[in-house]
């Protein structure tokens, strides 16, 4: 039969759609979503990383070539508590969803304090629930492909993960068993931004997850093994302990925190107490460390006073900063405890801020005493003296009760 | 006196020949030089060994004694039948005192030992006392304190023979972590980083009464040791401290410096015969070689593949072994090109004897490694000792020394006196 030219036409264009279907039915390994799709189900599948709601992990944590125990809790929420060693120092660093902290006695700080960028990203490493890639796309992390490489003779799918706002860290997914051999991301070290290179090892199966036992990282000159023993998966959590802790000292101006009915009474020059009224009022933790309010009211002119009280470690002391918008006077207190009451005062220190009021030839000192007697009552006196502290009298009353 | 010629005897039988068993050939023990200074007699952490480790591996090694030491980081020197080195030792909570100790080889008894200084305490944990090494020669012994006194003894007795103050003598600064220096010997003059003013950088020093007899440069003390290095007939002195590398005659005079791509190297460099040096350090830059002609260094060899903290590498047949920070590794030095690595060790050290590096893992295990860019390849394992443990070990005459800050252990990797 001789093949019309129509014929022939048609076979042809059969053939090179055949051949077009066949090019894009091609291999999709290199498709970021296939490799992830391999690698949750290597970790334990998707419904099993999802029944994780928490995990608790103790183990041993080496730094320094010296071997010490950790803990770490993290939750789904990206929520993240930890406590190792660094040398002789004990680290502890959390997040509770709002507020990255640390205490970090190896960059001495024995206190707590909020981290710089560099060090949020690293927790958020840290945070990783199994492994980053779970929920990629609800977490709003890119994923690219960026080939494969033979890592220590064996091949790897190479993905760049980047997390919202952070650099980009290249993970070494082994095409074998889908599982994390290693990844180079930014880690940090006193503050300061390095890169880190995390080997994994000694995978386990717990609960139906698979992750890693053992982790070992380098970044500039350190080197840091952790090896877990323990894992607890669901386990009850006090969600207090993810919070930035207040300064130890704080806690005991804590009972102030809060939205308050304020009477306030003045000494008149007679030597009775005038009511001036009611007001509202609140104070509030700025941070952890710097408790703040405000009180205003008319005393036959508007007197508006901001309280900024703080813990000098330095010194030891406690301290108020009050500000007068009346007068436009910003002045310093200190002082410290007496049993329930906090005694302030400006009173002349050697080299301290000395701030003073004229009363005619002799100087007036101010001293507030707060009483924190109960968590629904609080008094605040003002006191003055124009004999550098010998004797003081009444000036103002101030009476909190919780709102 | 009497026990001392004894004991010294015993070496010297041991260390004689053996004779052949059933008609295979048995080698005699390997018969190598004392290891009488910091990283052994060449300063290269390598030692010649008549013996194939790989062909008639080590399989017994026995531990023939192990000892509580102080604290610190000198290695342990071996000269005459004698294994010296310092450690520190606390009074109290506060203060304490740092020691020249004197050990009978076969037997790690304290012969004796001399107060060199006061103790230094490590503000970061990492361990008090002494860092530098001892080195001896026919009659004295010179060491170093880690709050910078440079001290003679006499080996006949332990006594104290001069000592010279680089503080308050020459203005020098200690650095943070401790003096770390280790004394290094050429002729009658002992050679050192002084790090103090007035171009007392670095200088020589007389054995016989600790007079300097020359003195150069401006610099700031670090935790580098100067090697010798012999290129074409001629002695050099090398000093690597901050970013530059610094040539001197015995004589003191200056041949050349370099610029180093890399910061503050504490791992001492490597002489590459007949005419190179490897220098590394920790920081991104990682490691280079320079080939001398003629007094012009020339840079030929960059690699970010090594990266040496502060334990020193070994070269061999073309090739260098040492830590990437925590990861032995097996550096082509011609290309710069990584052969293989391997992790596990920690922030560990090596040394070589023959074709078999002595890895010390940073938590007291020896490794014993092939030296071979084949692969890596592990001939045999066993712990020796425990906790932190970063001095690198040194090897004489069949005989393994290490030590932590608690601890020191001899191992005779030939205790039948065999070689199969």
């Amino acid at each position: 039969m001789r093949l019309t030219s129509l014929t022939l036409l048609v076979l042809l264009f059969l053939q090179f759609t055949s051949s077009l279907a066949t090019a894009c039915v091609s291999d999709d390994s290199d498709r970021p979503d296939t490799i992830i799709e391999k690698h949750i189900a290597a970790h334990g599948g998707v419904e099993k990383l999802s029944s994780v709601h928490s995990m608790k992990l103790t183990g041993d944590f080496t730094s320094f070539s010296v071997v010490h125990d950790f803990v770490t809790i993290k939750t789904s929420d990206g929520w993240f508590y930890s406590t190792y060693n660094l040398g002789k120092h004990r680290v502890t660093e959390g997040y509770d969803g709002d507020v990255f902290w640390t205490i970090d006695p190896w960059q001495g700080f024995d206190f707590p304090r909020k981290i710089n960028q560099v060090e949020k990203h690293v927790i958020m490493q840290k945070a990783d629930l199994i492994t980053p890639f779970f929920m990629w796309k609800e977490k709003n992390y890119e994923v690219r492909f960026l080939g494969r490489e033979d890592i220590d003779g064996m091949e790897m799918n190479v993905l760049e993960l980047t997390r919202p706002g952070m650099p980009a860290e290249t993970w070494y997914i082994n095409s074998n068993t889908s599982l994390a051999y290693k990844y180079h991301s930014q880690w940090v070290d006193f503050t300061y931004p390095m890169q880190a290179e995390t080997y994994f090892d000694d995978y386990r199966e717990v609960d139906g997850l698979v992750m890693p036992f053992y982790t070992e990282q380098t970044f500039s000159t350190r080197h840091r093994i952790t090896q877990i023993k323990e894992v607890l998966i669901n386990s009850n959590l006090d969600e207090r302990i993810f919070r930035m802790p207040s300064c130890k000292y704080m806690d005991k101006l804590a009972m102030l925190d809060g939205t308050w009915d304020v009477d306030v009474q003045v000494m008149t020059r007679q030597g009775s107490w005038h009511e001036i009224g009611t007001v509202h009022s609140t104070f509030c933790f700025m941070d952890r460390n710097r408790l703040q309010g405000n009180i205003s009211y008319d005393m036959a002119f508007p007197a508006s006073n901001d309280f900024i009280f703080s813990y000098n470690k330095r010194t030891d002391q406690y301290q108020l900063i009050q500000f007068s918008e009346l007068f436009s006077v910003t002045e310093l207190f200190q002082g410290s405890f007496t049993n329930n009451k906090l005694i302030l005062d400006n009173l002349p220190e050697e080299g301290a801020v000395n701030s003073h009021s004229e009363t005619g030839n002799q100087r007036a000192y101010t001293r507030y005493i707060i009483s924190l007697d109960t968590m629904e009552a609080i008094t605040i006196e003002r006191k003055q003296s124009t004999d550098r502290g010998e004797n003081w009298r009444d000036a103002e009353k101030l009476t909190l009760t919780r709102h | 006196m009497i026990t001392k010629i004894v004991r010294k005897g015993l070496v010297l039988i041991l260390s004689g020949l053996l004779l052949p068993v059933s008609g295979v050939l048995v080698a005699q023990e390997p018969v190598t030089s004392d290891w009488h200074q910091f990283r052994g007699s060449n300063r290269n952490g390598s030692v010649a060994v008549d013996y194939d480790f790989s062909t008639h591996p080590v399989t017994e090694p026995v531990i023939l004694w192990k000892k509580e030491i102080g604290s610190g980081f000198s290695e342990l020197v071996v000269s005459d039948g004698m294994v010296y080195t310092m450690t520190g030792e606390m009074i109290d909570s506060i203060s304490g005192r740092e020691f020249l100790v004197c050990y009978a080889l076969l037997t790690g008894e304290e012969i004796w030992r001399v107060e060199i200084d006061d103790i230094f305490i490590d503000v970061d944990d990492w361990g008090d006392g002494p860092r530098s090494t001892p080195a001896v020669d026919d009659h004295n012994i010179f060491c170093f304190s880690a709050s910078g006194k440079l001290v003679s003894v006499s080996k006949a007795n332990g006594k104290k023979r001069w000592s010279t103050d680089f503080v308050s003598l020459y203005g020098s600064t200690r650095p943070r972590w401790g003096y770390s220096t280790s004394p290094l010997l050429i002729d009658n003059m002992v050679i050192m980083e002084v790090g103090g003013v007035e171009s007392m950088g670095f200088a020589a020093f007389s054995k016989d009464d600790g007079d300097i007899i020359w003195a150069a440069e401006t610099i700031t003390a670090a935790y580098n040791s100067p090697i010798s290095v012999n290129i074409d007939g001629e002695t050099q002195i090398i000093f690597a401290n901050a970013s530059k590398l610094f040539s001197f005659s015995p004589s003191g005079n200056l041949l050349w410096t370099f610029d180093m791509p890399v910061r503050s190297p504490m791992a001492s460099p490597l002489f590459i015969e007949p005419d190179m040096l490897f220098v590394s350090a920790a920081n991104d830059a990682g490691s280079f070689i320079i080939k001398i002609n003629d007094n012009d260094p020339e840079l030929v060899m960059t690699s970010n593949q090594m990266r040496n903290d502060w334990s020193s590498s070994s070269y061999k047949d073309g090739y260098i072994y040492g830590f990437n920070v925590a990861t032995l590794l097996c550096m082509d030095a011609e290309s710069g090109e990584r052969k293989w690595l391997k992790r596990g060790f920690g922030k560990g050290s090596l040394m070589m004897a023959g074709n078999m590096l002595f890895v010390l893992s940073d938590q007291g295990a020896i490794t014993m490694v092939e030296a071979t860019p084949d692969e890596y390849k592990e001939v045999a394992s066993f712990d020796v000792l425990e906790g932190r443990s970063w001095t690198a070990p040194s090897y004489s005459n069949g005989k393994l020394f290490v030590r932590n800050l608690t601890h020191m252990v001899c191992i005779d990797l030939f205790p039948d006196n065999t070689a199969m």
